[in-house]
């Protein structure tokens, strides 16, 4: 069944941000408010299912081959993401390397707090940090210690991890740049402290500066409106890719380690690490996909995909809705290498890897690109009990240029799976939704 | 009956007393701190026409800051009737 005319569908496609800009421009500043908190957490989702992904992948390795594995694993993938960034430094942009920096915690969903500039250094407070400090203060190390693990000075993972970064740019670099201690009287807060060295002695950031340094774009719209400015379409405007850098960034990250462990471990290890790390944390969407009717999780998908990075337009079939992804935004866009900055992160070069081997977890392809592999499991999830809430044809993407295809079935819709998609994963017939879903 | 006079009127207050702070709360609450926590209980496959009565009651007062005061007024109303009913009981 239709559930929508093509101009209903052409409208409930769009972003946000491009609804914001309307209502904007109709005088509606109620909705435009309202819309504004909607995007300041437009990401949440995504953020914190990449951080939980990262420390999950991160615990695994720590628990199956210990610290001293872990350590080197993610010292090397630091190394890697962060010689861009210690690119400027060497050359002296030590503006431009705080400013980096510190756009990626900005969209963190944590407070952050300027503590000055001196002669010396620029810091800040992340009070509390969105990242690490968010994990702490959701006891995840405690409630969960075999998918948390501390390290065994009882370290939180993903703080080591983000320890791994800073010390990759100060290594890259050649000198104690920057640094990053919890604050022992709160628990989450963590000072952050950029040490000058070329630019000691020289202001590097005036206050007009600084704000939008630590603001996401939303709260600096919500702040001129406050003071009855209306001018806040360059705030609106495609404001789902303004936390790009920091969604790349965990991307790779990933894709770093997948490439690691594939060279390292095999192809074996690869599955069971994204079945076991990834693949279980989908629950949670079969979950809501139980629970809400098709049209709420087609806009909810519709949002997703805007804060994930993707361009893309939306068909409607009887059964289905199809998104096709021109490029999709973390594998698709990693794919054509234009990832974080374009043209520096490829596959094939550095540590990123394509996987040689066809199996249940490339789509049956070779070579295939090793980020995509969590697709393929959560294809074959699904296929085998679990609600079709999001089905990719593992063989749209032949090739860089080529869109990715993924599909929302409908709910009321009949479960028949395509074959082809079926073989990808090495299936010959889809299994019955399980019972505990249908509600 | 005393006593049941009593548990039930003590009832009466503590539910009007919740009410009065919710209606006070929403009538003080931004239209942008709404958007925050329709994205929040939406999350995880959610959207506008979903069967949760808190995404519901957001849906209907989103973006529409008058109708959120009038509901806010209403539900601090009730509070305040409930806790003056309560206190009579007892």
């Amino acid at each position: 069944m239709m559930l929508y005319t093509a101009e209903e569908l052409a409208s409930e496609t769009r972003s946000l941000s491009e609804t914001a800009l309307d209502e904007l421009d109709r005088g509606n500043m109620d909705q435009v408010r309202f819309l504004l908190g909607r995007m300041s957490v437009g990401h949440i989702e995504l953020y914190f299912g990449y951080l939980d992904w990262v420390t999950r992948l991160a615990g695994k390795i720590l628990r199956d081959f210990g610290e001293a594995y872990f350590e080197n694993a993610s010292g090397k993938i630091a190394r890697f993401l962060m010689a861009p960034y210690a690119e400027g430094l060497k050359q002296g942009d030590e503006k431009g390397a705080v400013a980096g920096i510190m756009s990626l915690w900005s969209h963190q969903l944590g407070k952050i707090d300027p503590l000055g500039e001196t002669d010396n250094e620029v810091a800040f407070s992340l009070a509390p940090c969105g990242s690490g400090g968010r994990l702490v203060l959701g006891s995840v190390y405690e409630i969960s210690p075999d998918k948390y693990p501390r390290l065994r000075d009882g370290k939180p993972l993903f703080c080591r991890i983000c320890q791994h970064l800073q010390g990759a740019v100060n290594e890259a670099s050649g000198k104690t740049f920057w640094s990053a201690v919890p604050d022992p009287e709160r628990t989450g807060f963590c000072r952050v402290r950029f040490t000058k060295h070329t630019s000691r002695g020289k202001q590097l950031f005036h206050a007009e500066e600084m704000y939008p340094l630590v603001t996401p774009r939303c709260h600096q719209a919500l702040k001129r409106l406050q003071s009855s400015r209306m001018d806040i379409q360059d705030l609106l405007r495609d404001q789902h890719t303004e936390w790009r850098s920091l969604h790349d960034l965990l991307n790779l990250w990933v894709t770093a380690l997948f490439s690691t462990i594939y060279e390292e471990k095999g192809m074996p290890y690869l599955s069971e690490l994204v079945w076991e790390t990834y693949v279980t944390m989908f629950e949670s969407t079969y979950r809501m996909y139980s629970m809400m009717e098709t049209r709420s999780l087609f806009r909810n998908l519709v949002r997703m995909w805007y804060y994930h990075q993707a361009t893309f337009r939306v068909s409607e079939e009887e059964d289905r809705f199809v998104f096709h992804l021109d490029p999709c935004g973390s594998g698709g866009r990693l794919y054509r290498g234009e990832v974080l900055m374009p043209g520096v992160f490829r596959y094939g070069t550095g540590m990123l890897r394509e996987s040689l081997e066809a199996d249940d977890i490339t789509f049956g392809r070779a070579p295939f690109p090793i980020y995509c592999i969590h697709c393929a499991a959560t294809n074959r999830d699904q296929f085998e009990g679990k609600p079709w809430s999001f089905i990719i044809d593992g063989e749209a993407m032949s090739e860089p240029a080529a869109p990715c295809i993924q599909y929302l079935y409908k709910k009321e819709a009949p479960r028949v799976a395509p074959p082809k998609l079926l073989k990808q994963v090495g299936l010959r017939e889809a299994k019955p939704l399980e019972e505990e879903y249908i509600l | 009956m005393n006593l049941l006079g009593e548990l039930i009127g003590t009832f009466l207050m503590f539910v009007g007393f919740i009410g009065v702070l919710a209606g006070s709360l929403l009538y003080r609450m931004k239209q942008e701190d709404l958007g925050k926590m329709y994205t929040s209980a939406t999350m995880m496959g959610g959207g506008e026409l979903s069967d949760a009565p808190m995404v519901r009651f957001l849906t209907r007062i989103r973006g529409n800051d008058s109708l959120k005061k009038k509901w806010a007024i209403r539900i601090l109303l009730g509070g305040l009737a409930m806790a003056v009913i309560g206190a009579w009981i007892t």
